[in-house]
């Protein structure tokens, strides 16, 4: 009868321990379907850090922006002042000689035209044939060519044919003029 | 009666107590999400600020320095001119 017992007991605890194992594995392969995959952590990982990083970004720009604006303006300022001061140098260097060379020029005109129209001796004026008709209205001494003498004070004979005395005032508004040119030419 | 009640009783919590622990341990080991979550917004954040100094500094530095230049460039051209 104690036997019977004993055996209706261990039975009993046998059922029991085999329904307890029987749930713990339910439970161990539920739990084994309900894990969170790697595919999405590694979604939601990367929407977060997504969502951040403009967030985050926007949030710098600003910042970074004002600060580099203050840092570009303090440098290209300080550039733009150093070039433009040499430029402005240049310019006005060249504009006063630019301005010197059409003065030279325009007081050698004068000089030119003031010996133009200076009074003719008169007897300079008895040798009218010592002129050399040059075109342009233009009446020159003549030169050794022609005279076999030396060209008076103040002209040089023309180099190509000697046959004209060329004054030296013309040579020196035309060296003036194409002074005035480069100048003119050379600057911004 | 009472005694076969109460051993029944027993056995569901012990079936239910099994189970529990079962459920856990087949879920644990797999990824925390909250840390997923946490591990990208650092990153992110991290990195979006980097750009975003980046990028700031040097789109401000080009305007900055177009802009600076050329408000400087006239005054100081025409002070050197005057002079």
């Amino acid at each position: 009868m104690r036997r019977r017992r004993r055996r209706s007991v261990g039975s009993r605890l046998a059922v029991v321990v085999f329904l307890a194992c029987a749930c713990g594995l339910v439970g161990v392969l539920v739990g084994r379907a309900q894990r969170i995959p790697n595919a999405q952590a590694a979604t939601v990982q990367s929407d977060a850090a997504t969502v951040a990083f403009h967030r985050a970004e926007a949030a710098a720009y600003g910042a970074a922006f004002r600060a580099g604006y203050h840092a570009g303006w303090v440098r290209g300022s300080a550039l733009a002042r150093k070039r433009a001061r040499r430029a402005g140098r240049a310019a006005a260097h060249a504009h006063a000689i630019q301005a010197g060379a059409l003065e030279s020029l325009v007081a050698a005109a004068r000089n030119t035209l003031a010996a133009a129209y200076s009074p003719v001796s008169p007897a300079a004026a008895k040798h009218p044939d010592k002129c050399v008709e040059v075109g342009g209205g233009l009446c020159e001494v003549a030169g050794p060519a022609i005279t076999h003498k030396a060209c008076p004070a103040g002209s040089v004979p023309d180099p190509a044919t000697d046959s004209v005395c060329v004054p030296e005032l013309l040579i020196e508004v035309e060296q003036q003029a194409a002074q005035a040119a480069a100048a003119a030419s050379t600057a911004p | 009666m009472g005694r076969s009640l109460l051993l029944s009783l027993l056995v569901v919590v012990v079936c239910a107590v099994s189970a529990t622990g079962g459920f856990l341990a087949g879920r644990a080991g797999g990824p925390d999400l909250r840390a997923a979550r946490r591990h990208g917004v650092l990153a992110g954040a991290q990195a979006g600020a980097r750009a975003g100094r980046w990028f700031g500094h040097h789109n401000g530095y080009r305007a900055g320095y177009r802009a600076g230049y050329a408000h400087a460039y006239k005054l100081a051209y025409r002070q050197a001119v005057s002079r």
